[in-house]
């Protein structure tokens, strides 16, 4: 028992001590943006993590992918219902009329219709976001070349697949709606 | 599947097959005490532990390396309950966390000491960094180690020579080498690359910001990278968030969630090439490997179909993974009892989640665990040599040595006690309100998520159907039996397998000799898990994700 003692000493000093400590000193001098929450700021202001979603009411902005925890950044959840659900249908009913009701076409973006896994997906697929740019732009009562420059903007914010290599394009919508005010 | 798909794919699986058996080839030299020569320093350091942790070289019988490992798994036991329980005492918690509950304490502390790692808390809403990092990281990589350590027995057992007297081998010696040379250097290296891909390391409190539109943000922090690398590499799966590698500071981005899953299979895919290499067959290495391989295909196959059919598949996943990757993930990571999600298990379509079921029902030897899957699937090998012994009328016989009574024993209970405890179980909370009443969905969607709850804990895998609120005094209990029954049902026997075959007389191969390395073993090897798999839970398969997919077209919803 007491060898057992000792192992376990020494292991929560190694590998439960030692190695988060050389992470953490490592990754502070070579990322330390990355290491504490890639965060976003105006002026000394933060105003959020360019990872986490925020919650976007208005519409004068995109909205990020319905959250099943209300964008609670310290708690995030999914919906967890599965596809015999009758509650899960009815929220996504609802998400259709909401879009609809703002004078988007039907379908809608499957994505605008069900919560994402953590419910703080900060992504959209272009198809998504191109489908908000006419509610958007009439929302905040654009004109036609606002509206072009709304759509240059949208275009520009399209990530590539990561080194051409790994996953999708997509767009960030929490710093395409940072962007928005530039044009009015 | 699209193109950027297809890229994916072909890069993870062309990384798989390269390294695996380089990799298997370096597990089977430094667990022998041959190290490469970059790793002096390391070794010498090996040594000044043996020193200071009284640890000697000598190998020891079975009696002794079971008590070696039963003491340091009691200890790890004891002092992780006891930590979580009275977390708010101890420092390293800017977030202010009160202690767990007794009964939540002690399943997570099981969950995490028998590399299950099945989280009825969440992370960043329950736990203090230093549990985090001193109480469940530590387990991590220990849990792990035990399971190379077991493998190492085992093997060393059936590649024993008879005049040899190595013995077992020695516990802690096999214990301070897997986390040494392989658990953390590889962990190491991956969390950095983790943290450059936006996986926070962080000791600050969370940070308050105020949002674009003026509602109150709160971002979590903590040392989340370190534990990420491990939870992957040792196939253990506790998330450091409650949504696990699906949340954003998890999982940051496509070459992130490509790396972690690489890791999910990584030791458990080169573990076949290291056991070719220890017992000097490297074919009967990679034919259990062509088995797991063939096995994921099936499964990942039904999956992939399944999912891209279904209506409603962005449901609980991530944009930036989409359907086919995390598809992929949920193959893998049930495959390989890991456990991480990087999308929603329960939002699945009704087949896909059925797989996923399925990959741990059968026994978490596709791929399985680091060692102990790799130890069910050795325990597959027996029941299929002796099989076939019975079936040309031959004593059946492994690498020369007489699979008997005892061995066969030995397998068995390996094989059937975690499948019981599942059946058992299920029903119990089937047919309470102290099983029914946790439920999230209804119909046959509720079944499969009790079902997957169990099976789980059995597997020591540890993903779930998340809906069900398995944070009951009930669930807690019921479940840590059944991790506790999971892990020590295999490892026990291996034990014993180990010292059963030790010293056992070798024959040479003869002319009817039954080949353990040809297709046609392969073949009988599959018939049989498909046997043991479907015959014990086609039932409950039958009537819960098979209902629910004939169901789903009726538009029938519950």
């Amino acid at each position: 028992m007491i060898r057992a003692f000792v192992h376990f000493a020494t292991w929560s000093l190694v590998c439960g001590i030692l190695y988060p400590a050389f992470v953490f000193g490592t990754s502070k001098l070579l990322f330390p943006r990355e290491a504490s929450g890639s965060l976003l700021r105006e002026g000394d202001k933060i105003i959020g993590s360019e990872l986490i979603a925020q919650k976007f009411e208005s519409p004068k902005y995109f909205h990020s992918r319905p959250s099943a925890s209300n964008y609670d950044a310290s708690a995030g959840g999914a919906s967890n219902q599965g596809p015999t659900s009758s509650s899960l249908q009815k929220v996504v009913e609802e998400r259709r009329a909401y879009w609809v009701s703002r004078g988007g076409n039907d379908p809608v973006p499957s994505e605008l219709l069900h919560s994402s896994a953590s419910g703080l997906d900060p992504h959209l697929s272009p198809d998504a976001v191109i489908y908000q740019i006419p509610l958007v732009a009439k929302e905040r009562g654009y004109s036609k070349e606002e509206l072009h420059a709304l759509e240059n903007l949208v275009t520009n914010s399209i990530e590539g697949p990561q080194w051409g290599l790994f996953g999708f394009p997509k767009v960030n919508v929490m710093k395409l709606n940072l962007k928005l005010d530039s044009i009015r | 599947m699209n193109g950027n798909d297809s890229i994916f794919f072909f890069l993870y699986f062309a990384a798989l097959f390269l390294i695996s058996p380089w990799l298997g080839i370096y597990i089977a030299r430094v667990m022998e005490g041959e190290y490469p020569r970059v790793f002096g320093p390391i070794s010498s350091f090996e040594n000044f532990f043996y020193r200071i942790t009284k640890t000697g070289e000598e190998p020891s019988d079975v009696r002794r390396y079971f008590w070696d490992l039963i003491s340091f798994t009691l200890l790890c036991l004891f002092f992780v309950t006891l930590g979580l329980h009275f977390q708010e005492y101890l420092p390293g918690n800017p977030e202010s966390k009160s202690g767990l509950p007794w009964d939540l304490a002690w399943n997570t502390a099981v969950s995490f000491v028998t590399n299950t790692n099945w989280q009825a808390y969440s992370g960043e809403v329950s736990l203090s960094y230093t549990s985090q990092m001193l109480l469940l990281g530590v387990q991590n990589f220990v849990s792990a180690g035990v399971g190379i350590s077991v493998l190492v027995a085992l093997v060393r057992g059936i590649a024993s020579k008879p005049n040899e007297s190595k013995g077992l081998g020695n516990f802690y010696q096999d214990l301070t080498r897997s986390i040494l040379y392989i658990l953390l250097p590889i962990s190491f290296l991956v969390a950095i690359i983790l943290v450059a891909q936006g996986v926070v390391m962080d000791f600050s409190p969370y940070v308050s910001a105020t949002g674009l539109e003026g509602s109150s943000v709160k971002i979590p922090l903590g040392p989340a990278a370190s534990q990420i690398a491990i939870k992957q590499l040792g196939t253990n799966g506790g998330g450091f968030f409650g949504v696990n590698s699906s949340h954003p500071f998890e999982n940051p981005s496509s070459f992130s969630s490509w790396i972690q899953c690489l890791l999910i299979l990584l030791l458990p895919g080169a573990l076949p090439f290291a056991y070719g290499k220890w017992v000097g067959s490297w074919k009967a290495g990679l034919s259990i490997f062509l088995g797991m391989a063939i096995l994921f295909a099936i499964s990942l196959g039904v999956g992939l179909s399944s999912e891209h059919s279904f209506e409603g598949a962005w449901e609980g996943k991530e944009t930036r993974f989409g359907i086919s990757q995390s598809i992929l993930w949920g193959t893998a990571t049930t495959a390989a009892s890991n456990g991480s999600v990087n999308a929603m298990h329960d939002s699945f379509s009704p087949l896909a989640g059925g797989v996923a079921v399925w990959n741990i029902l059968l026994g978490e030897v596709v791929f399985g665990g680091v060692g102990v899957g790799l130890v069910g699937m050795l325990f597959y090998v027996i029941l299929t040599v002796f099989i076939a012994g019975l079936m040309v009328g031959r004593t059946p016989e492994y690498f020369g040595k007489k699979i008997e009574s005892k061995e066969v024993k030995f397998a068995l209970f390996g094989v059937l006690a975690p499948g019981l405890s599942i059946l058992v179980f299920t029903a119990i909370a089937l047919v309470s309100d102290l099983g029914l009443s946790s439920r999230a969905n209804q119909g046959p969607h509720g079944l499969t998520e009790i079902l997957y709850a169990f099976a789980s804990a059995a597997g020591n895998n540890g993903s779930a159907f998340a809906g069900l609120n398995a944070n009951t005094p009930f669930y807690n209990f019921a479940l840590s039996f059944c991790m506790l029954l999971g892990r020590f049902a295999v490892i026990l026997p291996a034990l014993g397998l180990g010292a059963a075959l030790l010293g056992k007389k070798q024959t040479p191969k003869g002319e009817g000799t039954f080949s353990t390395e040809s297709p046609l073993f392969v073949l009988l090897l599959l018939s049989i898990i498909f046997l043991v798999g479907a015959l014990t839970f086609l039932p409950l398969l039958v009537l819960g994700p098979g209902t629910e997919h004939i169901l789903l077209p009726t538009g029938t919803k519950f």
